[in-house]
């Protein structure tokens, strides 16, 4: 078959045709490509952006810090007060705290939060600044004698262990306890200062600026894949609003705390015009679903590190990296061979998404088996309603059985699809919970990229191959998803360079800088214009009819319940009967 | 005509449904006790329960520190 040009028809399609032979002009005709060029076009400016920039004396105080916290960790058998402030002193640098990079967020970033005015998103003058400020102000005051108080208390308790040359071990678990309540309010009082920053602003100009610059930023593989350059720009205005909409909405205090993110919005909306007053054609130019999706991919690849599996150590790698992966592949079988769900594009979308991450595995795995955008849709809305019952189900279950917190933490890290709610869930429990749930989260959105990788090349090799017919090596390279060399070859490249300069620069120049400074947002507005995308060209009676039978519900409640049990089984014998030297130091 | 007037009605009275679930019937559920403490809890720490990825949420990071120092340390 001759090779296929991206058009304005296929765009609007169910997936996008990628048949036929490889061939050089493939190089600047295909999206794929395109995703990889744009993705590290971006990648290269992030780098030359803050790598040579790094904060005033970050060196010296990364070493100081370290130097207390040994000292500190050879005389006691607990985290001291010292220790969580030499900890807490090398965590404030970071490289995007410098005034250009908070230039860039200013013109890069999302719509504001607001409770009840919409227009609070956008602009907020100085008299309701101030107002606002004031009223920060009193519980910050408050927040900052509670912590006054708890560090006196914490400071007690921690001299009188210490007078014992903590060898006392009921001192040390009650120097633990205050200090634990201390820690707990200094993170209110944090919390409570960030919301004194506020001052007043008007994101007007920036959203036009940054339509004007993503439109002409993804014009460039527009020309060269055969499309009209200037329907793209007259459309893509449009597809953009849609996406500050959505942000709009996730950024609505309520919304927020239920977990509804821009993602949801974002289809929603699509979904409403598409069905209702439809889209016009010369719109459908800029709906360009795997497009955007697959440069965000590249992007996303950047931030998946490696290196980071062995944060909590071999427990954590057997509780995200070993029982994800067997849950992933036990629901896909169960949906194949008891269910009998017959997308097997479906199939794995759903999988990954509750087994792996939420939605970002669900986007990552549905770009790499090209599945249809309704199954997105499906796996995605299916995901949020079970994350907003989990997150808040899991922590006050926890809470009511007296389950260790580090065992709770790792259960709710390992189980609750999306990420955000992995932080709200445990930072409800404790400290100790949230550390244990967020990094156990980390290791597993780390997995997105093997797992994009792995179903590529089984959709490749097995479920796209003619019965009786063997695929040669050529016909596996012609099918690949190529985007997915750059998802990786990013990945790759990242864990290297944070492998290469050290967890602690790693954590300001490349956590708190390229990724979170610059990529991040990028990344998160192609993501959103993806999502307007799919909603724009989905139809909601193909939508009805991918959940016939129930039967994608069942697929993921069962592979839920498998995933709840083998998880919290794992995680207690790994952190109670196998390491429990680890989850003492925790 | 008629029909695109209807289509239109409908886009509507759909916006007008999602302002009713994001100001009425969403804040109902925040009235349920546990609903309401966690909800509570999620704003006043300021946490970004819809964040996609790891990076997207500050306490990751932190988590990450804090967990690979006190082991090491």
């Amino acid at each position: 078959m001759a090779e296929e040009k991206l058009t304005n028809e296929n765009a609007a399609s169910e997936v996008v045709t990628d048949v036929g032979k490889s061939g050089w002009s493939d190089l600047y005709t295909k999206e794929d490509y395109w995703a990889i060029w744009l993705g590290f076009g971006l990648i290269i400016i992030a780098l030359l952006i803050f790598l040579p920039n790094p904060p005033d004396g970050m060196r010296e105080t990364i070493a100081q810090s370290n130097a207390i916290m040994e000292k500190e960790a050879e005389t006691s058998p607990f985290k001291t007060i010292a220790w969580h402030d030499a900890n807490d002193a090398k965590l404030k640098v970071k490289a995007d705290d410098a005034t250009y990079a908070k230039t860039i967020a200013k013109w890069l970033g999302f719509p504001h939060g607001w409770t009840s005015n919409p227009i609070e998103a956008f602009l907020l003058s100085e008299e309701k600044a101030e107002a606002k400020k004031a009223k920060a102000m009193e519980k910050y005051n408050a927040a900052k004698e509670n912590t006054a108080a708890a560090l006196a208390a914490a400071q007690t308790a921690e001299d009188d262990a210490r007078a014992e040359n903590f060898g006392n071990e009921s001192l040390n678990t009650k120097a633990k306890e205050e200090i634990g309540k201390w820690r707990g309010a200094k993170n209110a009082e944090s919390s409570a200062k960030k919301k004194t920053a506020v001052g007043a602003y008007n994101q007007i100009g920036s959203f036009l600026g940054l339509c004007i610059i993503l439109a002409l930023f993804f014009t460039i593989g527009v020309i060269f894949m055969g499309l009209s350059p200037t329907k793209f720009l007259s459309a893509f205005p449009f597809v953009f609003l849609l996406a500050i909409l959505a942000y709009m909405l996730e950024e609505q205090s309520t919304m927020k705390a239920y977990g509804i993110g821009y993602a949801a919005w974002a289809i929603i909306f699509g979904l409403l015009i598409s069905n209702t007053i439809g889209v016009p054609k010369w719109l459908m130019t800029a709906v360009q679903t795997e497009y955007y999706i697959k440069t965000g991919l590249v992007l996303l690849g950047a931030e998946i590190l490696f290196g980071k599996i062995l944060a909590i150590g071999t427990p954590g790698i057997f509780v995200a990296w070993v029982v994800t992966p067997i849950v992933l592949v036990c629901t896909y079988m169960f949906g194949q061979r008891i269910l009998k769900i017959p997308s097997k594009t479906l199939n794995i979308t759903v999988s990954a998404d509750m087994s792996v991450c939420g939605v970002s595995a669900a986007i990552a795995t549905a770009a790499a088996c090209r599945a249809k955008k309704e199954e997105l849709t499906l796996a995605v809305g299916m995901s949020l309603i079970f994350t907003a019952i989990m997150m808040i189900v899991m922590p006050n279950f926890i809470k009511l059985v007296g389950m260790d917190h580090v065992l709770g933490g790792a259960w709710m890290g390992g189980t609750i699809d999306a990420t955000g709610a992995v932080a709200a869930a445990g930072a409800f429990l404790s400290d100790r919970a949230l550390y244990v749930a967020a990094t156990i989260k980390m290791i597993q959105n780390i997995m997105i990229g093997v797992i994009a990788f792995c179903v590529a090349v089984y959709w490749c090799c097995r479920v796209e191959r003619q019965p009786g017919c063997a695929v040669s090596a050529w016909e596996i390279w012609h099918r690949f998803p190529k985007f997915v060399l750059g998802f990786i070859s990013a990945s790759i490249i990242f864990s290297i360079i944070y492998q290469s300069i050290g967890s602690d620069v790693g954590y300001t120049m490349i956590d708190n800088g390229v990724i979170r400074g610059f990529l991040r947002y990028f990344r998160e507005w192609f993501f959103c214009l993806a999502f307007v995308s799919i909603g724009l060209a989905t139809n909601f009676r193909e939508l009805k009819g991918y959940f016939k039978g129930g039967k994608p519900l069942i697929l993921y409640v069962c592979g839920q319940s498998f995933n709840l049990m083998l998880t919290l089984l794992v995680a207690y014998i790994m952190f109670y009967l196998v390491f429990p030297d680890i989850t003492a130091k925790i | 005509m008629k029909t695109t007037l209807r289509n239109w009605c409908k886009l509507f009275l759909s916006l007008f449904l999602i302002w009713i679930f994001i100001f009425v019937i969403a804040p109902l559920g925040e009235r349920v006790g546990v609903v309401g403490t966690f909800h509570r809890h999620v704003h006043e720490n300021n946490i970004d329960a819809s964040a996609l990825f790891y990076d997207e949420v500050a306490e990751f990071s932190h988590a990450y520190m804090n967990i690979r120092d006190s082991i090491k340390y």
